[in-house]
C-alpha cells in the first residue's frame, strides 16, 4: 500500500505536505490524482527563520513576490486543492525519465496567471511526482458541449489567455510545441492555463537540431510536417491559429488522418502554397511536388466570424512561418482592441451538465490520440523508444 | 510596449529574472554562503555523531570518537572532483553547456549536504548525466557508464539520479554567463560601428574579437567559483569582458561604452562597477589558481574515512 501522505520538498515552501485522495486522469506519460496541500503552520515558519542568517528569508520573499497577480484559492482551513502528476517510468533502462525532466525543469521557471502553477516536486521510490494546481476542465471539453454557444467576446477571452500564455513561456526562450484544446486548461473561475509541458523545450541555441515530431498532427505546422530541424515560435503561433479556428467551427479545422495526410488537409483548406507565399520552403527535407488546390477565402468557411478576427487567424496561418505574427504581435492585433471587449473569466461558458466530458468518453479513447502521431527524440530526430511508446495503439 | 489589453493590476509584475529558480533559490551573498556551508557541516557532523555511538550500541564494536571535516575541508576536496567533470566532458566531447550545468547542480548539492553522507565521486557522474539530459545531449545510460572510471550499476544510477534531483529541489535550468556575454559582444560593436569613424571599426573588431575570446575564457572558469551564487548571469558575463579588456588593451574602448550605455542611471551604474569589478578580480584570481593537489584531497579522503555517516552505508547494521 502507497502512502497517501509526502513531505514537502522545499523548504522555504508554504506547505508542509501533500494528500493523495483519488486519480482523476491518465495520460500517456503519467497517473494524475486529485489531493490537498497541507500548510506549514505559520509559526512554526516564522520560527525556522528566526535566527537564519543563510539568506532562507530571502528566498521566501522572492517566491512570494513571483505569486503576485496569480490567484491562491485556498479553503477556510488553508488547504489547497492539488492534482499530484505521478510520472510513469519512462525508458527505465535510461535512468530518469528525459520528459518528466523536461516539464519539470521548464514549469519550475514560469509563473504566470495563464500557465499552470507547479507548487512542489517530490519523489517516492523512483517515482517522480509534481504537485500541480488543480485543474479540472480543458477547452476542448467547453468545445465538445453542444449545450452551450460561444459568443465572440467569449472566443476574444480565450484566445487572450492563451496568448498571454504563450507569450510569456516564449519570453522565457520557452516553445511548448503541444498546444491544442485538449492542453488548455481552465480552472474554477474560468481562468484559461497552459498545461502538459512534456514536449516543451528552450530554444536558446538556434545551432542545435530540433526534432519535427512534435505537436499533435491536426496542430502542426507546414514546416515540422516538412521536416524542418530548426524551427521558432512560429510552431506554437500556427497551433493557435488552428485553436482560433476550431473554438469558431466548434470542430476541429484540419483533421488530418495521417502524417502524410495531414500536408493535404491544410492545402485543401488554405490553398497549395506558391515560391511567393513561402520562399525557402523548397530547401525544407521533406519537400516534393504537392497537388495543387485552389485558394479558398476562409470567409466563405468562417461566415460568421468578424473581419479582424479573420485577419488576425489567417495572419497566424500564413505558410511562412517567418510571416507569421509572435505572440506578441497579436496581442496588439486590433482585434483585442476592437469591440465586443472580452468576457470576464468568471463569465465564460462552463461545461454544463457535463455534456461535454460525456462527449468526450462517449468517443471511447480520447478523440485527439488518433491525431497525436508519434513523437521525436531532439538529438538526433530519430524516434527513440520513447516515441515509439508515445505512438499508442 | 505595455500591453494595451492589460487589466491595471494592483502589484507591478516581477521582473523575468525574478522569476528564475537561480535567483530565487540559488543567490546567496558570500556571507550567507559562509554562513549555509558552517550550519550545514555542523548539523551533519552532529549526525554523523549520532549514528557511530548508535552503531557502536549494536554492534558492541568499539569506535574513536569521529573526526568530522569541516566546511572548509569539503570545499577543497569538492574542487579536486569539479576538475574530474572537466575532465570527463572532454573526454566525450560533451559542450560547455552540459559542462557548466553539472559544475552548477555539483556545486548546488555540497552546498546544502555533505561528504560524509554523500560521495562526491559518485555525485559528480550523475549530476553530469542528468545534465546530458537537460541540456538535450542525451547519451545512453549504458555508454555513459561504459565511459566512467569505477561506474555504479544502472540500478544505483537511477538511486542517485533522484536523490540528487532532491538534493538540487529539482530545479534543473541553470542560466550561463556564455549567452549574456555573447550578446554583450553585439552590443559592444554596434557601439562601435556608430561611435567612430568607419575606418577605425576593422582594427577595434578585432581587438574586440581577441578580447572576446579571452573573456570566454573567463566565463568558463567562472563556472568553478562561487560566482554562481553570488552574480547574476549577465554581470559574470559582462565581469569576464571587463577582464579581458584588461588585458587586452581594451579597457579604455569598454569603458567608453559601459558608461554610454548606463549614464541614465547613474546609481545603477556605480552598483554594476562594484559586481563587475567583484567578477573580474574573481576570475582572473581563478584562472592563475593551482588546481587542488592530489595529495590534498588524498588527506581529506584519509580523514573522511573515519567520519562516514554509518546511516548511508548500505553495509552497516544500522
Ligand atoms: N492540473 C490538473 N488538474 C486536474 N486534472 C488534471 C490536471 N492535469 C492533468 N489532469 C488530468 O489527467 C489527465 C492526464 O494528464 P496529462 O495530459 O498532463 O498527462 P500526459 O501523460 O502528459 O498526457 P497526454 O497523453 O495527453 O500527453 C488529463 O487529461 C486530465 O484529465
Ligand atoms: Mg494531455
Amino acid at each position: 500500500m502507497q502512502p497517501r501522505s509526502y513531505p514537502a520538498t522545499t523548504a522555504a515552501s508554504r506547505w508542509s505536505h501533500y494528500i493523495k485522495e483519488k486519480k482523476v486522469g491518465e495520460g500517456t506519460y503519467a497517473v494524475v490524482y486529485s489531493g490537498w496541500a497541507i500548510p506549514t503552520p505559520a509559526q512554526k515558519l516564522e520560527h525556522e527563520l528566526a535566527t537564519d542568517d543563510t539568506g532562507e528569508r530571502d528566498e521566501v520573499a522572492r517566491d512570494k513576490k513571483i505569486l503576485t497577480g496569480v490567484a491562491l484559492v485556498c479553503e477556510p482551513d488553508g488547504r489547497r486543492k492539488i492534482a499530484i502528476k505521478k510520472f510513469k517510468i519512462g525508458e527505465y533502462k535510461d535512468g530518469m525519465d528525459k520528459s518528466a525532466i523536461r516539464e519539470v525543469k521548464v514549469l519550475q521557471e514560469l509563473k504566470h496567471p495563464n500557465v499552470i502553477e507547479l507548487i512542489d516536486v517530490f519523489s517516492y521510490k523512483t517515482n517522480l511526482n509534481a504537485v500541480l494546481e488543480f485543474l479540472d476542465c480543458d477547452l476542448e471539453v467547453i468545445i465538445k458541449n453542444k449545450n452551450v454557444a460561444f459568443s465572440a467576446a467569449d472566443i476574444k477571452s480565450w484566445m487572450l489567455m492563451t496568448l498571454r500564455g504563450v507569450r510569456h513561456c516564449h519570453a522565457n526562450f520557452i516553445l511548448h510545441r503541444d498546444l491544442k484544446p485538449n492542453n488548455l486548461l481552465l480552472s474554477k473561475d474560468g481562468e484559461l492555463k497552459l498545461g502538459d509541458f512534456g514536449m516543451a523545450r528552450d530554444y536558446g541555441d538556434p545551432h542545435r537540431k530540433m526534432t519535427s515530431m512534435v505537436v499533435t498532427r491536426w496542430y502542426r505546422s507546414p514546416e515540422l510536417l516538412l521536416g524542418a530541424v530548426r524551427y521558432g515560435y512560429a510552431v506554437d503561433m500556427w497551433a493557435v491559429g488552428c485553436i482560433f479556428a476550431e473554438l469558431m467551427l466548434r470542430v476541429p479545422f484540419m483533421p488530418g488522418d495521417s502524417d502524410i495526410g495531414q500536408l493535404q488537409t491544410i492545402f485543401r483548406a488554405l490553398g497549395t502554397p506558391t515560391e511567393a507565399d513561402w520562399p525557402g520552403m523548397k530547401y525544407l527535407p521533406d519537400y516534393h511536388a504537392f497537388e495543387q488546390f485552389p485558394r479558398n477565402p476562409l470567409r466563405n468557411l468562417f461566415t460568421a466570424a468578424s473581419p479582424d478576427a479573420l485577419a488576425l487567424m489567417e495572419s497566424m496561418l500564413l505558410y511562412d512561418p517567418l510571416k507569421r505574427p509572435t505572440a506578441h504581435d497579436a496581442l496588439n492585433h486590433f482585434y483585442f482592441r476592437n469591440q465586443p471587449r472580452p468576457t470576464p473569466p468568471a463569465k465564460l461558458p462552463r461545461d454544463v451538465d457535463k455534456a461535454g466530458s460525456k462527449a468526450k468518453e462517449a468517443a471511447g479513447v480520447d478523440p485527439e490520440m488518433h491525431a497525436r502521431g508519434k513523437r521525436g527524440n531532439d538529438e538526433d530526430g530519430i524516434d527513440d523508444a520513447h516515441a515509439v511508446r508515445r505512438k499508442l495503439f | 510596449m505595455v500591453d494595451p489589453t492589460a487589466e491595471a493590476s494592483p502589484q507591478p509584475l516581477p521582473e523575468p529574472y525574478e522569476q528564475c529558480s537561480q535567483y530565487r533559490h540559488w543567490k546567496h551573498s558570500a556571507a550567507e554562503l559562509q554562513h549555509l556551508r558552517q550550519k550545514v557541516n555542523l548539523k551533519a557532523a552532529a549526525r554523523v555523531r549520532k549514528a557511530v555511538a548508535e552503531q557502536q550500541e549494536l554492534t558492541r564494536i568499539p569506535a574513536p570518537e569521529p573526526v568530522c571535516i569541516t566546511w572548509d575541508e569539503q570545499l577543497q576536496y569538492c574542487q579536486y572532483y569539479e576538475e574530474r567533470i572537466r575532465a570527463y566532458c572532454r573526454k566525450l566531447q560533451f559542450d560547455r553547456f552540459v559542462e557548466a550545468t553539472a559544475l552548477a547542480y555539483f556545486k548546488r548539492f555540497y552546498l546544502r549536504n555533505t561528504v560524509m553522507e554523500y560521495d562526491p565521486k559518485l555525485y559528480l557522474m550523475t549530476c553530469l548525466f542528468i545534465a546530458t539530459k537537460v541540456e538535450s545531449a542525451h547519451i545512453s545510460l549504458a555508454t555513459f557508464l561504459e565511459n566512467i572510471h569505477k561506474s555504479p550499476s544502472p540500478d544505483m544510477m537511477i538511486e542517485l539520479e533522484f536523490s540528487l534531483s532532491k538534493g538540487i529541489r529539482y530545479e534543473y535550468m541553470v542560466h550561463h554567463p556564455f549567452w549574456p556575454l555573447h550578446g554583450f559582444l553585439l552590443d559592444v560593436q554596434n557601439y562601435i560601428s556608430s561611435t567612430h569613424p568607419r575606418p577605425a571599426h576593422e582594427h577595434l573588431f578585432q581587438k574586440l574579437q581577441r578580447c572576446y575570446s579571452r573573456a570566454e575564457q573567463f566565463a568558463s572558469n567562472a563556472t568553478l567559483t562561487d560566482l554562481t551564487f553570488t552574480h547574476m548571469p549577465s554581470q559574470i558575463g559582462l565581469g569576464c569582458l571587463l577582464a579581458a579588456a584588461r588585458e587586452r588593451d581594451f579597457e579604455k574602448e569598454l569603458e567608453q561604452y559601459l558608461a554610454s550605455r548606463f549614464h541614465a542611471k547613474l546609481d545603477e551604474l556605480v552598483k554594476l562597477r562594484i559586481a563587475l569589478d567583484a567578477v573580474a578580480d574573481a576570475v582572473v584570481a581563478q584562472s592563475t589558481k593551482p588546481p587542488i593537489a592530489k595529495e590534498a584531497a588524498a588527506a581529506v579522503f584519509k580523514k573522511l574515512q573515519g567520519c562516514l555517516n554509518p546511516e548511508f552505508d548500505p553495509e552497516s547494521p544500522l
